[in-house]
């Protein structure tokens, strides 16, 4: 019988860069792409299936999308409880969103429970496709990923250019935390 | 594997049953849909190794299939950019190349040509005198041509011939004498320059053997001379130029009447004023001192009466001279007439040419015995190629032989022809082959791989066979469980009425507080305010969106920027070009 994990996804990030267009586009595997702002009302839930690559094992991922509005940020924090794996998104055209990651990351880690040591979490450069208007580099991006212990990922959730690659990695990391986890309570069940 | 065709071979392997353990079945199927359909002959199994190679009956297969074309031009060109810029600069650039590499060589013609000139200037010299020679002949030629339209009798040309001869050397002789004459005159001409020198030497001695004060007072009255001389040029100068004035100015008083009478007026009151002027001195003399005065002018008078009847004398005489010496060159030319004349340019062209013969016999000696020289050595070259050749020509093949020859090697260079087509043809054989050798490689990895599966799925199903085989302890089993599952069953069944119970009451409870929530109106109002909020913030975006687009359209810096570097790039270039 192949598992089926679920994680809970939260994604964060300053308004207006793109959450909710990445999201959508995950949804529909970039056939559809919001062409207008919409501003989300507090989270926004949707389910997407992962098949893992090297396991029959399947991950769901509950992908929260929230409110970038600082309105909503008290009433949004209470739906990240115990979060699964984040995702933490930022406009390359937009250095104030990029800066605004350290606070939103913070954040989410304050939900985890205290037993979970690791957060599996991505660092999403959304917007890559505006490379005139570009604001943060690519470099910039990768260290500040790194000293976060985040994977770095560029996409372009208008140009459908990679959207998959960073969730495919939350499904993945998820489900060998959880691996790790399961051989760990057998080795103590078994001795 | 869409593109999946079956190999001609059939060396492909059965599909195998894949019994209860579903078999990748994918990555068996091998890569020999890959093998590219354009040979018709032969196949894995090496069958074209084995056939014979005939390469006539090899088709010409679909690879030589030459490039796409262009297709149709499109309209030009519609960004002008660095690059169209560069390829236009280049192009012009070529074409100053080889308009530069035109005019050098038209130079080295040009200079070529200046350096034969000065040659081709003498040989048209000496092409005109003989285009003279050839016109005299012509000259003769058409009075023959008169002769004989004239119908004057044969005879009578002979005559005219031994009379022209004879007049001729008559002539020649003349002209010897005058030749000796002129050298005579020639020899006495240097004989007085000679002489000259020696009376310029004698005076020089004569002048160093003076006195010192004699020297000095000569010295003295050579430089004198010398002025003299200098200012009677001036002077020369200065009448000239005052000539010319005056007959600028006389020009001048030409044009009016009033001025000419003027003038002529002037010039009888200056001449009456120094009459009167004269007249007056004469009045101032003495009657004596007159006297003396007109006996003086008398015998002055009688010696020039005298010199001058001399004169006339003399020049009586020099006019009966040339009377008669008139008289007999009338005579001569009575008899001559102009032919004469040309005859005396004629010879004296033919003495030209035989004087410059003579001058440029020696260096046409030379080059005449250089000539018979070179054929000389040529002669022996040739004699001694001819006696290799003799010898070689015993060695020779025959005719026949030679056909034979001939024939053998066209043959053969046919053979070599199609031995490199054959060549050719192995080669992309052997590419092929290869291939196929490497894609049945891979098979049989993939077959060995999928018989170690095969044989693990074979242990399992040995050992399920075992286990199967026990069906009365299977059957017990199974109905173990089909026990407690309904047990099971029976206990989630009352658990899902419970939970029934429990999620409807929390449902009505949830109704209730729904229909609460929307009884308050707040919540309505927050509502209304959370979605005029988002049509507000959807507003906001699309105005940043506008301004950013807006603001990148505007933004001239990099433009700027990149004018500007151009712009200093072809400033250094200028200078770099300028400076040396």
């Amino acid at each position: 019988m192949p598992l089926v994990l679920r994680a809970k996804t939260v994604v964060v990030g300053d308004p207006a860069v793109g959450k909710s267009a990445l999201i959508k586009s995950l949804q529909t595997d970039g056939t559809q792409f919001l062409k207008s702002y919409s501003m989300t009302l507090g989270v926004d839930i949707s389910m997407k299936t992962i098949n893992l690559k090297d396991s029959e094992d399947i991950v769901e991922l509950y992908v929260y999308d929230s409110a970038g509005k600082e309105l909503y940020s008290d009433f949004v924090q209470n739906f990240w409880e115990h979060p699964g794996v984040v995702a933490v998104v930022f406009d390359v055209t937009d250095r104030q969103s990029f800066q605004s990651c350290t606070k939103w990351l913070e954040r989410v880690k304050a939900r985890k429970a205290a037993v979970e040591l690791v957060l599996p979490g991505v660092l999403i450069a959304n917007k890559v496709d505006l490379t005139q208007r570009r604001e943060v580099t690519e470099e910039e991006g990768r260290s500040f990923a790194k000293s976060k212990e985040l994977e770095y990922f560029e996409c372009s959730a208008k140009e459908q250019d990679n959207i998959q690659e960073p969730f495919k990695y939350l499904a993945e990391s998820f489900h060998s935390l959880y691996q790790s986890k399961a051989n760990q309570i057998q080795t103590l069940v078994l001795s | 594997m869409s593109n999946y065709r079956p190999p001609p071979t059939g060396g492909r392997p059965p599909r195998l049953p894949t019994g209860s353990g579903r078999l990748q079945t994918g990555s068996f199927r091998i890569g020999t849909g890959m093998r590219p359909g354009s040979r018709g002959v032969g196949g894995i199994g090496g069958g074209a190794l084995n056939s014979q190679v005939v390469i006539s009956d090899r088709p010409v297969t679909g690879q030589g299939l030459g490039g796409m074309g262009t297709g149709v031009k499109g309209p030009q060109r519609q960004v002008q950019d660095k690059s169209y810029y560069l390829g236009l600069l280049r192009s012009k650039i070529g074409e100053l190349n080889n308009e530069v590499m035109k005019l050098t060589r038209e130079l080295d013609s040009l200079q070529q040509e200046s350096a034969t000139y000065m040659t081709y200037e003498k040989r048209a010299e000496v092409l005109a005198s003989e285009v003279e020679d050839l016109r005299g002949e012509l000259g003769d030629y058409n009075t023959l041509i008169d002769k004989l339209n004239t119908e004057t009798e044969i005879e009578a040309i002979i005559e005219d011939y031994s009379a022209l001869c004879h007049q001729n050397e008559i002539e020649s002789r003349t002209i010897d004498s005058l030749f000796a004459e002129k050298h005579q005159h020639e020899i006495k001409a240097n004989q007085l320059e000679t002489e000259i020198e020696q009376e310029k030497q004698l005076t020089e001695t004569l002048i160093e053997s003076m006195d010192e004060e004699v020297r000095s007072k000569y010295h003295q009255l050579k430089l004198e001379n010398a002025q003299i001389k200098e200012d009677a040029e001036q002077k020369e100068k200065e009448l000239e130029s005052l000539t010319e004035k005056a007959k600028m100015l006389k020009e001048e008083v030409a044009t009016s009447d009033l001025k000419q009478r003027a003038f002529q007026l002037h010039q009888q009151l200056a001449e009456v004023t120094a009459k009167r002027d004269e007249w007056k001195q004469k009045e101032k003399e003495t009657p004596e001192q007159e006297r003396e005065r007109l006996l003086k002018q008398v015998k002055r008078d009688n010696q020039e009466i005298a010199s001058l009847e001399r004169r006339s004398d003399e020049l009586r005489d020099e006019l009966d001279k040339h009377q008669e010496s008139l008289r007999q060159t009338e005579a001569n030319l009575d008899e001559a007439q102009g032919e004469k004349a040309a005859k005396i340019k004629e010879l004296k062209a033919k003495e030209d040419e035989r004087q410059s013969y003579i001058d440029s016999f020696e260096d046409l000696k030379k080059a005449e015995m250089e000539k018979l020289e070179n054929l000389q050595e040529m002669i022996v070259g040739v004699l001694e190629h001819i006696s290799e050749a003799i010898v070689e020509s015993e060695n020779l093949p025959s005719v026949s032989q030679y056909q034979e020859l001939q024939e053998d090697l066209l043959y053969k260079q046919e053979e070599v022809k199609k031995a490199s087509k054959t060549a050719n043809t192995l080669e992309s054989q052997n590419a092929q082959l290869q291939k196929d050798l490497h894609n049945i490689n891979e098979m049989e990895d993939k077959i060995k791989k999928e018989l170690e599966t095969l044989k693990e799925n074979i242990s399992t199903m040995e050992q399920e066979v075992e286990v199967f085989s026990d069906l009365e302890k299977l059957r017990n089993d199974q109905e173990m469980i089909e026990k407690g599952l309904i047990v099971e069953r029976e206990k989630l069944a009352q658990r899902k009425i419970a939970v029934k119970k429990n999620t409807e009451e929390v449902q009505a409870v949830y109704e209730n507080e729904k229909a609460i929530l929307a009884k308050d109106e707040t919540y309505t109002q927050l509502g209304n305010l959370e979605r005029k909020l988002q049509h507000i913030e959807q507003n906001n975006f699309v105005m940043k969106e506008f301004i950013a687009t807006r603001q990148m359209e505007g933004n001239y810096k990099q433009v700027a920027e990149r004018v500007q570097q151009l712009q200093k790039d072809y400033n250094e270039l200028l200078i770099q070009a300028i400076q040396p």
